[in-house]
């Protein structure tokens, strides 16, 4: 692994709506290198989209970064202006997004759509950024290349676009790749093609990867290792083999029980009660306290610190597992 | 003689004819998307049916529930047909035969309080009448682990696995034999799911159900299901019981679908066979010739597989697969059925 | 024998008075009064609502309230402003009250935008319904119909069919209500397609619902509310309308008044007297935004996802 890509440092984002403040992201810390996969896993709500939004400094009004750092090679994005950000967003950083068709301007072939971002950063003619295109689109695995640059993104299956939407992504050779959700809505065949490519992408070219998912699975087959997130906050971060096989905190650890695991149906599944806190109405102290069955009053008491915990592991909890 | 299955399905065809032109000029095409698919569900098993987009599983499940009429072929419930019934026997039908939906956002009506949602079904069939109907949609919305006095709730006051609660508790109001859940948990999340699959577990045995489950998630269906049928762009490609389909798939289909589930064990991750298909999931507009799956199969043993569509053939007891990599003389078997012996034929 | 059905057996037994005990527990407000709190909520559309009602109220009772004939002048008074001596409103250019003749007007102006949406609402629903739900040549007969209706303006036609029947209130409300239909249509039948598209149709249909129970318990109520919220923004856009059609002397025939045609009495006067115009329509305004502004508030109230 190389050196730091990226490192977040306490961020906090919140949207202040009419009568409430939605506190998304509350004190949020990680890193990536370069050449490394790092996962964000959490269930719906828990901050992971906003968290890298806040990264772009893409978070939509009523959105805003009240605190924290955010260095991309070294540069304090937060202390960055608006110009700035978008000579990074793109070619340093980018992002390929949960629904590539939402995602992706219908009225734009293919081939422009990847052309756009080159010649604005790159200021490469029409006929280099088609050509350059053309070489991003066999990167990613589609075949017959030229011909796909005709193609308009509805023409295209869901795969396809994805893979377009990655194309796009890598065409300024970002140092840093930000993925939200991207496989979600693809067949698993599909979605095991996708990961592959990313990996082999990332060990060709040697970005960084930040992948957001609620799938502990993808985490298993894709990342190197794994942040994960509840009610804003990191609960856990560490390697994936680690963090997946000997859980340190009781939320991972009920999380994974909750899933149906392959090869030992026998198992009864084990749902975590109660519903996850409202954003607007955060308890004191540790968020997953009111549904942990290790809770102690002291957990409810005060805001519990993120700990190391040995080999690149941290855990936020007064009680973890062993 | 023994029972007949509860539900016996025989080369089950339906195609979407697909308008081309403004005056529907050009050649008629059709979206293929069941074609030719036979199993039976015994009393009281669990089959699940899986594949991808495009696999035909929905719309199978969709034609035994009468929600679409098939092109060709035949459904047999408790050994009669299901088609061209009269109103009072498909009455009777849809008495022993409901549903849950996929998406716990619109399978309840926005504008009807939960307790008129479970109370629906026996509304329309006249099941329960008077108090006694009250008293079982306050007893349904317990046995779903929901409070009685939440039946003038509104859907939209829940989330989203409390509301596929409802859904089951409305699926289970008439008393039914039978249970289509077609992608059950797909939407939701992981508690929800972990809940909601707990539930079905128990409400199957409470009530004896035989159920069939369409899912693209083979964990789900290794949970609940004591035998599965994996499709294929409208064609079954394998049939077994659940243990055996994990421990010996047959078919590369389905190998490289166990294989691309994720599952949050590394260790698994590393030891199992990662399989990465070749291409896109053709469409049924136009499927392969021969064998649907040639085009990505990493497998291809030649011209046969291109040619010649394979049957579906017994090639352990009770497992069953089309695929030419097993062609041995065996007796090609109308229907995979769970305790028929190998090579009889329905 | 199932667990339920046991239950249900053991609960056969049990008083009714503990039974009737526990059903008050279920008692849930009626549909009206939780519309009201959700409308109340809303203070400008429960203002443009109070408008409307005053308006409509004074305009029912005009027989009563109208100080003088409207159809008769004093020449001697006449183009008199605002704040004359016992002509609060003034006069007009024949020396007819004005608010006299804004009550009686109010009337015809109110009648000729309430009465067509009311029928063409019927009408549309009836037809959105049919069309969306069976599809198909049905469908396709229904709407390619009200389609060649949308190839003109809605005024154009609206002139152009008022034009062919004459004047007169009658001919004013038929040539609005058959102007109206395509639109209304449009929107019930956008929304019979979606609802008929939601997984609880299937629903329905699997607990054997037959096709008539399904328009009625499921497609038609939540066809209606699109249908009232567009309804009621419609009534405003009415108003307008058929005063502009009186305007071009299309609408009812003088001596009766309304609104349009109290505007185009005044335009000869507009630098002297501007208030005989002004005053109509100013009145046309006010009511053409409150119907649009309860149309809104409306819109939320109806919204079962916006309540509690």
């Amino acid at each position: 692994m190389g050196e730091a890509l990226l490192e977040v440092d306490d961020l906090h984002t919140h949207f202040h709506l009419k009568n409430k403040v939605v506190r998304a992201v509350n004190g949020v810390s990680f890193s990536v290198r370069r050449g490394e996969i790092v996962g964000i896993a959490g269930e719906s709500g828990a901050g992971k989209s906003v968290a890298c939004l806040s990264i772009l400094r893409l978070v939509p009004y009523p959105g805003r970064i009240e605190r924290g750092r955010i260095l991309l090679t070294g540069q304090d994005l937060l202390r960055k202006s608006e110009r700035q950000m978008r000579e990074l967003r793109g070619q340093t950083v980018s992002m390929v997004f949960e629904d590539p068709l939402n995602s992706l301007d219908p009225a734009f072939r293919v081939g422009d759509l990847i052309s756009e971002a080159l010649i604005l950063h790159k200021a490469l003619s029409k006929r280099e950024a088609r050509r350059k295109a053309s070489d991003l689109l066999r990167l990613v695995g589609i075949p017959d290349p030229e011909g796909r640059l005709d193609n308009y993104a509805h023409e295209l299956s869901g795969g396809m676009q994805q893979r377009v939407m990655i194309a796009i992504a890598l065409s300024c050779d970002p140092a840093l790749l930000i993925a939200d959700n991207p496989t979600t809505a693809l067949d698993v065949t599909i979605q095991i093609q996708i990961l592959d490519l990313v990996k082999q992408l990332r060990d060709r070219l040697g970005m960084g990867v930040l992948w957001i998912t609620h799938d502990l699975g993808v985490v298993a087959k894709l990342c190197d290792r794994v942040v994960i997130m509840y009610a804003g906050e990191v609960m856990e971060q560490g390697d994936v083999y680690g963090v997946l096989k000997r859980p340190r905190h009781p939320y991972t650890r009920r999380l994974i029980d909750a899933l149906p695991k392959l090869g030992r149906p026998e198992q009864r599944l084990m749902p975590i009660e109660g519903r996850p806190p409202d954003p607007a109405n955060l308890p004191a102290g540790c968020p997953f306290a009111p549904r942990c069955y290790k809770a102690r009053p002291e957990c409810e008491a005060h805001d519990v610190p993120l700990m190391g915990a040995g080999d690149g592991r941290a855990v936020r909890c007064l009680f973890p597992e062993d | 003689m023994p029972d007949p299955p509860l539900l016996e399905v025989r080369d089950l065809v339906k195609h979407f004819p697909v308008r081309q032109g403004l005056f529907g000029g050009g050649p008629a095409r059709a979206v293929r998307a069941v074609d030719g698919v036979s199993f039976d569900i015994e009393h009281g098993e669990t089959v699940g049916l899986v594949g991808e987009s495009g696999c035909g599983k929905t719309t199978t499940g969709r034609m035994i529930m009468k929600l679409i009429t098939p092109t060709s072929g035949d459904i047999r419930f408790e050994g009669s047909s299901i088609g061209n019934l009269s109103f009072e026997e498909e009455r009777a039908y849809r008495r022993q035969v409901q549903m849950v939906f996929q998406d716990p956002f619109s399978s309840l009506n926005p504008r009807m309080t939960v307790g008129s949602i479970i109370g629906y079904p026996m509304r329309i069939q006249n099941a329960y009448p008077g108090t006694a109907r009250d008293a079982r949609i306050r007893e349904l919305l317990e046995l779903v682990g929901l409070s009685r006095y939440q039946a003038t709730w509104y859907p939209h006051e829940f989330s989203g696995g409390e509301r596929q609660r409802v859904g089951i508790a409305a699926a289970l109001a008439l008393n039914p034999k039978f249970i289509f859940c077609d992608e059950p948990v797909s939407s939701l999340d992981v508690s929800a799911q972990a809940q909601i699959l707990n539930l079905l577990k128990d409400v199957r045995r409470e009530f004896s159900l035989t159920i069939l489950i369409v899912t693209h998630n083979l964990s789900v269906v290794e949970y609940l299901s004591d035998r599965v049928v994996v499709m294929y762009l409208g064609k079954i490609v394998e049939v077994a019981r659940t243990a055996d389909l994990y421990r010996e798939t047959l078919h590369p289909y389905s190998k490289a679908l166990v294989s691309a589930i994720p599952t949050p064990d590394p260790d698994v991750e590393r030891e199992r066979e990662q399989i990465i298909l070749r291409g896109e999931i053709p469409s049924p507009l136009d499927p392969p010739t021969g064998c649907r799956f040639h085009t990505r199969c990493q497998s291809y043993i030649g011209d046969v597989c291109r040619d010649v569509e394979p049957a579906l053939r017994q090639v352990r007891p009770g497992h069953f697969t089309a695929c030419h990599l097993y062609a041995d003389p065996g007796v090609a078997v109308a229907a995979p059925g769970a305790a028929r012996p190998a090579g009889q034929l329905v | 024998m199932s667990v339920v059905n046991a239950r249900l057996k053991e609960r056969a037994t049990q008083t009714t008075a503990a039974v009737a005990a526990e059903a008050s527990m279920f008692r849930r407000p009626s549909e009206w009064r939780i519309f009201w709190e959700a409308f109340s909520q809303d203070r400008l559309a429960l203002a443009a609502a109070a408008l409307i009602g005053f308006v409509c109220l004074a305009a029912a009772l005009a027989p009563v309230l109208s100080p003088y004939d409207p159809t008769v002048g004093d020449n001697s008074l006449r183009l008199a402003p605002l704040g004359t001596a016992g002509h609060v409103l003034g006069l007009d250019g024949q020396g007819r009250d004005i608010l006299s003749r804004l009550l009686w007007g109010g009337r015809v102006s109110l009648a000729i935008a309430l009465l067509p949406v009311a029928v063409a609402s019927l009408i549309s629903v009836f037809l959105g319904l049919v069309a969306g739900f069976f599809g198909g040549k049905v469908d396709m007969l229904i709407m390619r119909t009200l389609d060649v209706f949308f190839a003109f303006p809605a005024v154009l036609l609206a002139v152009a069919i008022a034009g062919v029947l004459g004047p007169g209130m009658l001919n004013v409300m038929l040539s609005i209500t058959i102007v109206l239909i395509p639109y209304i249509s449009r929107v019930a039948y956008m929304a019979t397609v979606t609802v008929k598209n939601e997984l609880f149709v299937d629903q329905a249909r699997v607990s054997g619902a037959r096709p008539r129970q399904i328009l009625f318990h499921h497609i038609l109520p939540n066809t209606l509310s699109p249908v009232i919220v567009y309804g009621s923004t419609l009534v405003g856009i009415m108003i307008v309308l058929g005063a502009g059609l009186s305007f071009l002397g299309l609408g009812i025939t003088p001596p009766k008044p309304d609104w349009g045609i109290m505007c185009a009495d005044g335009r000869n006067f507009l630098l002297v007297a501007p208030h005989v115009s002004a005053v109509p329509g100013v009145m046309l305004i006010l009511v053409a935004m409150s119907f649009n502004i309860v149309g809104d508030g409306l819109r939320d109230a109806l919204d079962p996802k916006l309540r509690r």
